[in-house]
């Protein structure tokens, strides 16, 4: 199957298969720096010409620098909506990224995990991303990377503002950090809204599976920073650490009560979500990903002894659209990517010995 | 311990607020002062008290400069109020698009949208102050700005607490500092 993925792409998803800390309800762990040239318009309100001034500078920069040299570099202008859409899904790239405008560049670490956009909103967005729970982990690598690069760069930063930024949410530090968290106990004990008005206050915001304005599906919800100023670095990925923790803490009570009250009824959503998924014709993403969120918590139980966490992140990822047009080489119109979803689904669940 | 007020022994104006003690052949003399006065009979008051008038002015502009940075956006509360036809100088960005989208032009705009932007930055992060890391290039200045603020806050201590020796002491630092800062 995966002989079919042009070499350059081969490995984006690779990062899905290192199981990390406390995976049964955090998915994934991300960071991110917001990083602009000083005096260049911003690339909301640059010009073709800019923009290339800023392409350019960057590219002749990273030529020299001893890491990010042997990143890949992926011109978006170039590539296909597909592929874009591909890397979109893979949380390589951002929606921003993905409409694919001239002089939008990234450069992908040869293990996808760490990537730098250039000409997003701001000139630089240096990211990265790894499974589980290891927030400070991924902040340290892209912190060296922001080392490397931005000290040979002029950049545009104040005394009082810290990194200035196309828009003034993200000034002072640049940094947003940001955990996916699998929370099927608090979404079927009726407990997210709790959730929320309870780490709210201390300045957090939640989100979608993918960012900003995306919906809530499957129980997965993103985690991160609201306030980027004013704060150390090391005070907002400790801050992070804290709300998911206590985070964590109730989504493990939440699943002992399910298990002791209802076992019944929990069984039963578990075992319904691998009944459709083992059977069913046509699945459309949500759906899908919602079925995938029951089986989830049941690796968690030990009831599907031959899956386990990174199979299934893999998986969430392997069944959006993009990745199944490429892997599947379904058409592109939505009925037969439910065909082929399903088809993909039922293949991996009548597996023998996908149960115990 | 309660003193009563006195009013100054040689002008009679103004209340004493310093007091002299002058021994001639053996007798103690006391005075009551006001600090203009006792500046002119001794070179020590007349030290203090220019260093008083010193304080005063340095406290005064530490206030201004905060007080200017809280009141002066007052304009952006109201949206609907008065149009800014500010540009910035080095992009030509409008301060207006600024109000519609929340994206700003370029580094720059900053600077010139500075007073009006000040009161947005407060109400998203709640300070306006950054905290964070410095790029290397910045990283002696800034040092130096984040030095010369604990000094102006120390100085404000050393006043409120009438250690006037430790506060001189802090002005002739600040004074140095500055002039450096001014010179990069």
């Amino acid at each position: 199957m995966r002989e079919d993925i042009p070499e350059k792409y081969r490995q984006s998803d690779d990062w899905l298969d290192e199981t990390g800390p406390d995976q049964h309800v955090v998915v994934s762990s991300r960071a991110r720096l917001a990083r602009n040239l000083s005096k260049i318009p911003f690339a909301t309100h640059a010009r073709k010409e800019e923009l290339e001034e800023v392409a350019k500078i960057v590219q002749k920069t990273i030529k020299n620098l001893p890491t990010i040299s042997l990143f890949n570099s992926i011109d978006l202008h170039e590539i296909s909506a597909l592929e874009r859409r591909y890397l979109k899904e893979s949380h390589i790239i951002s929606a921003e990224m993905e409409k694919g405008d001239i002089h939008r560049i990234v450069y992908v670490r040869p293990d996808y995990r760490i990537s730098i956009m250039v000409n997003e909103e701001d000139h630089l967005r240096i990211q990265g991303i790894v499974s589980g729970f290891r927030l400070s982990e991924v902040f340290q690598d892209i912190l060296n990377i922001d080392m490397e690069l931005m000290d040979t760069l002029p950049t545009a930063f104040s005394d009082q503002y810290g990194y200035l930024t196309a828009c003034p949410t993200n000034l002072g530090t640049g940094l947003r950090v940001s955990v996916m968290l699998h929370l099927p106990g608090l979404a079927l004990t009726r407990k997210i809204e709790d959730m929320v008005q309870m780490i709210q206050p201390s300045g957090v915001t939640v989100r979608g599976f993918y960012g900003e304005n995306s919906e809530y599906f499957g129980d997965f919800f993103q985690i991160s920073n609201e306030i980027s100023l004013g704060k150390t670095e090391e005070e907002i990925v400790n801050l992070l650490l804290s709300v998911i923790r206590s985070i964590i803490e109730r989504e493990e009570k939440a699943r002992e009560t399910l298990f002791l009250d209802r076992v019944a009824s929990i069984e039963d959503t578990i075992w319904r979500a691998y009944g459709l998924l083992s059977q069913a014709r046509l699945i459309d993403t949500q759906e899908a990903m919602k079925l995938l969120s029951r089986i989830r918590l049941g690796i968690d139980r030990g009831y599907f002894k031959t899956l386990d966490h990174a199979r299934l992140s893999r998986l969430m990822i392997g069944i959006q659209p993009a990745h199944l047009e490429y892997h599947e080489k379904c058409d592109p119109d939505s009925e037969a990517r439910d065909v082929s979803r399903a088809a993909l689904l039922r293949n991996i669940f009548t597996m023998p010995g996908s149960t115990n | 311990m309660y003193i009563k007020p006195v009013v100054c022994m040689k002008c009679s104006k103004t209340l004493a607020t310093v007091k002299i003690t002058k021994i001639i052949s053996g007798e103690v003399h006391e005075m009551h002062l006001c600090q203009d006065c006792a500046s002119l009979i001794s070179p020590y008051q007349k030290k203090m008290s220019n260093l008083q008038k010193d304080l005063n002015e340095i406290l005064a502009n530490l206030l201004k400069q905060e007080k200017g940075s809280v009141a002066a956006p007052a304009a952006t509360e109201d949206p609907k109020e008065e149009k800014i036809d500010l540009v910035c100088s080095n992009c030509g960005f409008p301060f207006e698009s600024y109000r519609k989208s929340f994206f700003l032009g370029c580094s720059d705009c900053y600077k010139v949208f500075h007073k009006y932007l000040m009161n947005d930055i407060r109400k998203i992060h709640g300070n306006v102050r950054h905290r964070g890391r410095v790029p290397q290039r910045f990283r002696k200045y800034v040092e130096l700005k984040r030095n010369l603020d604990t000094l102006k806050r120390d100085l404000q201590e050393a006043v409120r607490e009438e250690n006037f020796e430790r506060a001189a002491e802090l002005r002739d630092l600040i004074r140095s500092l500055d002039a450096g800062d001014s010179k990069e």
